[in-house]
């Protein structure tokens, strides 16, 4: 039986590879140069892969660096953001960081997922000592989310604690240069948009930063009709989640705040760091599921008691709440850069940052 | 280091000059010898001990074999050889298996046993040079295969790079005899050899990873059970992932062999048009199944001692084999089926009926191609699904207990067309090659259309190269 492959040299075809590769090449950039171009045109915006490499390079990063390269981050002290697509399309590190000198800022928020797993691993690792603001609601505190990050934990502790990772993190640099500068390496264009629908490739209206802070720009470059499909199709899929993932009793929930939650704070406390429990605005649409008078009172409210940690509200900020929710679960990008100038200042007023003036 | 990431074309970018530069023979050798290493380190530096470790001790002892007079003396280190290999396999890779059935089985007897904790990082490609370095200990015991007599050609041979994490598994009688001259790819090799690489980054990148991969995932790691049309979309596109991606690992290592002038040994020849089992094992994995057959099946006595014991040695290989890709029942239940398949074929081969010239007919052939493929799917579930209960509800929903059921699963309809448009695709095509090789069909094209081939392949693979952390499915192995 032939084989498929070259197991022998008698039977490498003829050819003159020279030529043939330099044509390859030639044909190669021909393909790149115009699509390059092509995607330009048509606005498509860089974005970064978001993947657990950049996740668990950025977790890599919570801790105060005596030689970083930049003289303000010598020491500073850290701020950590955890929780799912709301804390990573809603808080912009770049923003807090330039409002709160001082302070390095990391968005370790994982879309799809409750931060529970991330928080107890940084309330078990002692060389952490920041400030957490953590996506808070009533599922993301939940029992039933306890490990929904837990992969991403796991990967960063198996592939990230040796030596290994430097192979890793050059991948990463290289990938991050090359999607930052060309849009053909971009995380949101697919192959299938590329070989098949090149010519009405609509652009991605989220783009992924190297921070891994996802800027969605639902007014620019969403049609309405595109930002109502949408707008169903994520109140769907959060009413799907909702039912598996919520806490099937206030009882439920507040043991997870006592067996879960609370523990992991104290932790973190005890070494001079803190935990505040943010809660982000949703739209109306989905105001009956995290936002009544009912649940506020049976849940939202037990959480800083139980916890020891504050709490900060969107409804309780009248410049938050104004705040428009354009998919019914997530800011745009110019609002998201209000939202967090917004919490910078609520931090300072919660004595959680101390900024000199 | 992955093949499919810029660190390895860095890598190899830097090596391959490098290597060429170096005039001496030795000098190369052990320049490719320091370069696998660091390979290796790429993934976790200290267990670049244990490869050295498993290099030295199976040096010395098929030495020790070798020169041993008495039958007594050369059993007993052959005993100690198989007693490290396999140790170092049982500890790494079935510890913490055997000790959750141990606590598992006293649980069973009513003993309270709770184990201390066993976290072991599973080196990579151990499964593989562990099967190298036994193969030379073992053909030397066999007075197969002399004792080679430079150090440096053996240590090249466990670690050479391009073969070193998944395969081919390389027997020390086809590489060791490639150290004796000096090799220095040549344009034909180094030109060849790069069309290779790309071939198999285009299956593994895009085939694999870019387009099969998120409608596995969709199916086998959703919460929601799949119905019918999505179990089978699934597993279908299942079948073409884990054959993409691991005959194009193969094309890349072979590849990137040829760039250095080593030839490496066929892993795979178009197993997607087998007809039969039998068939499909010398078509899929070709390295494993001829080291299974060499070492295990036919010491065991393979179809020399009657009907029944041939029976007995193909289910111990296979379920051993299938233990072989991990430490989990669901492997030794996927090579239990691929075990009744092959014994069930084997009973039909004895019929008089069919020997009939009608089985030989192309269509029929064809037709048995299709059946092989779509019986090979269901043990294909065992293979992916990630615990037994969702396998077993995965088969139920493809043998028809997902008919009435709504859609659990959010697969748009361009995905399930792209599976089957592919599937169909690569099912053509490997019955098309069935008997042919890459190398006839480059043979029948001019040289720019291959030009145009690469050029295409290329784009593809470096749209598709940045979107995410793909790991080989056979590193884990």
């Amino acid at each position: 039986m032939p084989s498929s492959t070259s197991n022998s040299n008698s039977r490498i075809p003829h050819a003159p590879y020279g030529k043939q590769w330099l044509l390859a090449l030639l044909l190669f950039a021909g393909l790149l140069l115009p699509v390059e171009l092509a995607l330009h045109e048509q606005g498509h915006l860089p974005s970064v892969t978001d993947s657990m490499a950049l996740w668990a390079y950025q977790r890599s990063q919570v801790y105060p660096h005596p030689r970083a390269a930049d003289e303000t981050k010598q020491g500073a002290k850290h701020i950590v953001l955890l929780g799912s697509s709301r804390m990573q399309l809603g808080v912009a590190p770049d923003v807090l960081e330039q409002t709160l000198p001082g302070y390095t800022v990391t968005q370790l928020g994982i879309n799809g997922t409750v931060g529970l797993a991330v928080l107890k691993d940084l309330a078990e690792d002692p060389a952490f000592t920041g400030l957490v603001i953590y996506d808070a609601n009533i599922v993301s505190l939940a029992r039933q989310g306890e490990t929904s990050q837990q992969r991403w934990v796991d990967y960063y502790r198996r592939e990230w604690s040796h030596w290994g990772r430097w192979d890793k993190m050059a991948n990463l640099a290289i990938q991050t240069i090359l999607q930052e500068r060309f849009l053909l390496f971009s995380s949101t264009l697919s192959p299938r948009q590329l070989l098949v629908f090149i010519p009405g490739a609509a652009p991605a209206y989220i783009e992924t930063r190297p921070d891994r802070y996802r800027a969605a720009h639902y007014y620019s470059l969403l049609t309405p009709a595109g930002l109502d499909r949408l707008r169903t199709r994520i109140i769907d899929l959060t009413q799907r989640n909702y039912a598996r993932t919520a806490p099937t009793s206030q009882a439920d929930f507040l043991d997870s705040l006592h067996t879960l939650v609370r523990p992991a704070v104290a932790k973190i406390q005890q070494r001079g760091g803190n935990v505040l429990f943010l809660h982000f605005p949703v739209g109306a649409e989905l105001r009956d599921l995290y936002d009544t008078p009912e649940l506020r009172r049976q849940y939202w409210d037990q959480i800083a008691p139980i916890t020891g940690a504050p709490t900060l509200h969107f409804a309780d900020i009248p410049a938050m709440r104004a705040l428009p929710v354009p998919d019914a679960s997530h800011l745009d990008a110019k609002d998201a850069r209000r939202f967090t100038l917004l919490l910078a200042d609520e931090l300072r007023r919660l004595q959680l940052v101390s900024v000199a003036e | 280091m992955l093949f499919n990431s810029y660190t390895f074309l860095i890598f190899l970018a830097v090596v391959l000059p490098v290597s060429r530069v170096l005039s001496n023979w030795t000098a190369r050798k052990g320049f490719l010898v320091a370069v696998s290493y660091l390979f290796y380190a790429a993934w976790n530096p200290p267990f670049v001990l244990l490869l050295w470790f498993s290099t030295v001790v199976d040096w010395y002892l098929a030495r020790a074999i070798y020169h041993a007079a008495h039958p007594g003396r050369r059993k007993g280190l052959l005993g100690v050889s198989l007693l490290i290999n396999l140790g170092l396999l049982g500890y790494f890779k079935y510890g913490g298996f055997l000790l959750d059935n141990f606590t598992a089985l006293m649980h069973g007897l009513g003993v309270v046993y709770q184990p201390p904790p066993f976290s072991i990082i599973l080196p990579v490609g151990i499964s593989f040079y562990t099967f190298q370095t036994l193969s030379y200990t073992i053909d030397i015991y066999r007075g197969k295969f002399a004792p080679w007599h430079s150090f440096l050609d053996y240590a090249l041979y466990v670690s050479f790079f391009p073969q070193l994490v998944a395969g081919p598994i390389v027997r020390a009688h086809d590489f060791l005899p490639q150290c004796v001259e000096p090799k220095l790819g040549s344009a034909r090799q180094v030109g060849w050899g790069l069309s290779l690489l790309v071939l198999g980054l285009f299956y593994k990148v895009v085939i694999a990873d870019r387009i099969m991969a998120e409608v596995v995932e969709a199916v086998y790691d959703a919460a929601a059970l799949p119905n019918f049309a999505e179990a089978w979309t699934g597993t279908l596109a299942f079948a073409i992932q884990i054959y993409a991606d691991f005959a194009g690992y193969s094309l890349c290592a072979i590849g990137v062999g040829l760039c250095f002038g080593f030839v490496l040994p066929d892993n795979f020849r178009f197993p997607l048009a087998a007809v039969g089992f039998a068939d499909f094992w010398r078509r899929w994995h070709i390295t494993l199944s001829t080291w299974l057959g060499s070492y295990l099946y036919i010491p065991l006595g393979g179809n020399r001692k009657g009907t029944l014991n041939t029976y007995r040695n193909l289910v111990i290989t296979m379920l051993l084999g299938g233990l072989w890709h991990g430490a989990s029942w669901l492997f030794v239940l996927w090579g239990g089926l691929h075990a009744f398949y092959l014994v069930v074929e084997r009973l039909i081969q004895g019929q008089a009926w069919a020997r009939h010239r009608l089985w030989q007919v192309p269509p029929v052939q064809f037709g048995l191609a299709l059946l092989t493929f779509t019986l090979g799917c269901f043990t294909r579930v065992f293979f992916r699904a990630p615990h037994l209960e969702r396998a077993l509800t995965t088969l139920k929903m493809m043998l028809g207990a997902g008919w009435h059921m709504q859609p659990g699963i959010e697969i748009a309809r361009r995905d399930y067309l792209m599976v089957l448009a592919l599937l169909a695709a690569f099912l053509l095509f490997e019955w098309y090659m069935r008997d042919k090789s890459y190398e006839w069909l480059a043979a029948q094209m001019p040289w720019w259309a291959r030009s145009a081939i690469m050029a295409v392949l290329l784009f593809a693979v470096v749209i598709s190269l940045p979107k995410g952390d793909h790991a080989f499915i056979y590193f884990q192995f």
